[in-house]
């Protein structure tokens, strides 16, 4: 431990400017009084963060605040995307939030100091960082679980995904503590040297404390078998909120869980290979299946994203870093598809809320239909959209590592889940409108989707733009 | 028997028993106050591990704090404090639990004692060196934990955000009802 110094709040820049941007928007809450003003600040404190971290890293990669964080590729591609989720979600909820009383400026306080614990754990090294980092995501998406007052759906799912958070919480804590106890370090490569140095790999103490943590993740991942929380939170929360879960948080808990995984617990530790197979096939599986049933949008796109979590969590198996730069991969391009979703379900109303709703919405509102379609290929993983892309990278690291089995379950399951995906196509292309035609959606809606759809389409076309980025720690 | 053996017997006698007392106890106010007492002798081992700013932490934390928002809470909710009902009991068999807790015991005795823990420093040759604790946690809270400590002020800024926003909203609704 080398102390904090002066120069090291340069490195922890963007997560600076968004906590400033937060304070900033706590203090004059109450004068707020349009809805436009907390939008506009929270993207500009977004894209300040965005190049911020560009110029951090425009030195070579360190380790600030006496190695509790590092600021290297890893961190910076997890920071970019966080900011950018956090900005077009900003934007969603426009829309999103007209007429659930959320009192606005909090609401993008929240989100704001969301993605700073996001960009703190995207970045920790050590396992106080890490904690920290995470409870900071968790405490902030309680409250934001909870927000609109008048549903009493909300608060239902705000408290049940509390209780069951806290938990979830206190289980990685108990495993973070035993790791401690163990190698007597709380820095991730020093756990790592000391697994190695006195044989710790098998204890079965560690390999508690590894199952902890592990578990811990998942639940923050929303990874079946700790994915009970995901629908009901979804629905609950209002949707900007639930695409917020769906994008940043899965991201940051997916490049933490790459963290520990990669310098940690090591590549080389079976126990864990076993876990994160145990993880990415259950939940590639039960997301797969579980989601033809949903007829309500935000229950199924929450299927969806524990199934898309499971094949994120499948380039981690592999425990190497070309397998970690195809999780980074995944987590990228799912977050655009699954915001861009989320985006037309917002724009589309209560209409957008059931599957009914988007009956012969291609004769109404061709372009909405287009961009869905596009979405829906994504979410499938058809060639020429960035998930095929993503799933064509993370199954082939399966492939590499020797999870043949496993490849081939996802490929099995990706077909399954693609009933539903088409099924809506289905209904916007092939049926007969039955409900009025929808109102435009407003600019900064459609400049949200717009941006989602370019991501998806030109990582589809030119997938090495992102691949070539996303750079294992 | 050395003194220190003797204190520590007596201090994991008062942590234990008013544990029992905090599991048989139905009304929820004598839970409270045996909660008090096992903590209490928490505390005091605490103490006793030569981590004292831990000790007086808990007495200040838990003992102040959340018992007291524990029967705080009482005061303002509930009216009729009871815990369990007798229905409960008539239901569930003791054994289960037992059992569970049995395992439990067994298997995290089992894993605590099989295992090579790292320890280092005083504890190595099983000498306490007896240095107060206070001013090196403090010291490194504010030098190589800067970052974890501000990072708890801004977790704690969105826990009051939070209580505020959702206290306030009662109120409001109250206020329509009314």
């Amino acid at each position: 431990m080398n102390g904090a110094t002066v120069a090291d709040l340069g490195l922890v820049l963007p997560e600076l400017i968004l906590t400033g941007m937060a304070l900033v928007l706590i203090l004059v809450a109450r004068r707020i009084q349009s809805t436009s003003v907390p939008v506009v600040a929270t993207v500009l404190a977004a894209a300040a963060a965005v190049a911020a971290s560009w110029w951090v890293l425009s030195k070579e990669p360190q380790s600030a605040f006496g190695g509790l964080i590092t600021v290297d590729g890893y961190a910076q591609f997890f920071k970019v995307l966080v900011a950018a989720a956090l900005a077009l979600v900003a934007l969603l909820s426009v829309k999103g939030l007209e007429g659930s009383g959320a009192p606005r400026s909090e609401y993008h306080v929240l989100l704001l100091l969301a993605s700073v614990g996001m960009m703190l754990t995207v970045s920790a090294v050590d396992m106080v960082t890490f904690y920290l980092g995470l409870e900071l995501i968790t405490l902030c998406s309680y409250i934001l679980v909870g927000i609109t007052v008048d549903r009493p759906s909300s608060n239902e799912a705000a408290i049940k995904y509390f209780l069951l958070a806290s938990f979830a919480s206190a289980l990685m804590l108990f495993g973070i503590s035993i790791t401690y106890g163990l190698t007597g370090t709380t820095s991730f490569s020093g756990v790592a040297a000391s697994i190695a140095e006195r044989g710790l790999a098998d204890d079965p103490l560690q390999l508690a404390a590894l199952a902890l943590i592990a578990a811990g993740l998942a639940f923050k991942i929303g990874a079946v078998p700790f994915h009970s929380w995901v629908p009901d939170a979804y629905q609950g929360a209002s949707t900007p909120v639930a695409a917020f879960l769906a994008s940043g948080s899965k991201a940051a808990g997916l490049a933490a869980l790459g963290r520990v995984v990669v310098i940690a617990f090591g590549p080389d530790s079976p126990a864990l290979s076993i876990i994160l197979v145990g993880l990415a096939a259950l939940s590639v599986a039960v997301g797969s299946v579980l989601v033809l049933a949903q007829t309500d949008m935000k229950r199924l796109l929450a299927y969806s994203s524990i199934a898309h979590v499971g094949y994120a969590v499948m380039g981690l198996t592999a425990g190497t870093d070309a397998g970690a730069s195809a999780t980074m991969t995944y987590a990228f391009f799912y977050v655009f598809m699954t915001l861009g979703a989320f985006g037309v379900v917002i724009g589309l109303g209560a209409r957008g809320a059931t599957l009914d709703g988007y009956q012969g919405l291609a004769s109404q509102r061709p372009g909405v239909a287009g961009v869905m379609l596009l979405f829906l290929l994504a979410l499938t993983g058809i060639p020429l959209t960035s998930g095929f892309v993503a799933k064509f990278v993370v199954i082939s690291s399966a492939v590499g590592a020797g999870y043949v089995v496993l490849a081939v379950l996802a490929v099995v399951c990706s077909v399954v889940s693609a009933f539903v995906y088409m099924r809506i196509a289905v209904l916007m292309y092939m049926r007969e409108p039955e409900s009025p035609t929808p109102a435009r959606f407003p600019v900064t809606l459609s400049v949200a989707i717009a941006i989602a759809a370019i991501v998806t389409l030109v990582g589809g076309v030119l997938p090495r733009l992102i691949t070539d980025w996303a750079v294992a720690p | 028997m050395e003194f220190e053996t003797i204190v520590f017997y007596a201090l994991a006698v008062a942590t234990v028993i008013p544990a029992f007392g905090v599991m048989m106890a139905k009304d929820i106010v004598r839970v409270a106050f045996w909660l008090l007492a096992s903590l209490s002798g928490v505390a005091g081992l605490f103490i006793m591990l030569d981590a004292d700013f831990l000790g007086v932490t808990q007495v200040l934390v838990y003992i102040g704090g959340i018992l007291v928002l524990i029967l705080f809470g009482i005061m303002m909710t509930h009216r009729d404090p009871v815990l369990v009902s007798a229905d409960d009991d008539r239901r569930r068999s003791p054994f289960t639990g037992l059992l569970v807790s049995l395992m439990t015991f067994g298997a995290l005795m089992g894993v605590i004692l099989g295992t090579g823990w790292n320890v280092s420093g005083g504890l190595a040759n099983g000498k306490l060196s007896g240095e107060p604790t206070a001013a090196p946690l403090g010291k490194a809270l504010l030098t190589d934990y800067v970052l974890p400590f501000e990072i708890v002020s801004v977790l704690l800024l969105v826990v009051l955000c939070g209580a505020a926003y959702i206290a306030r909203r009662g109120k409001d609704e109250e206020a329509s009802n009314a």
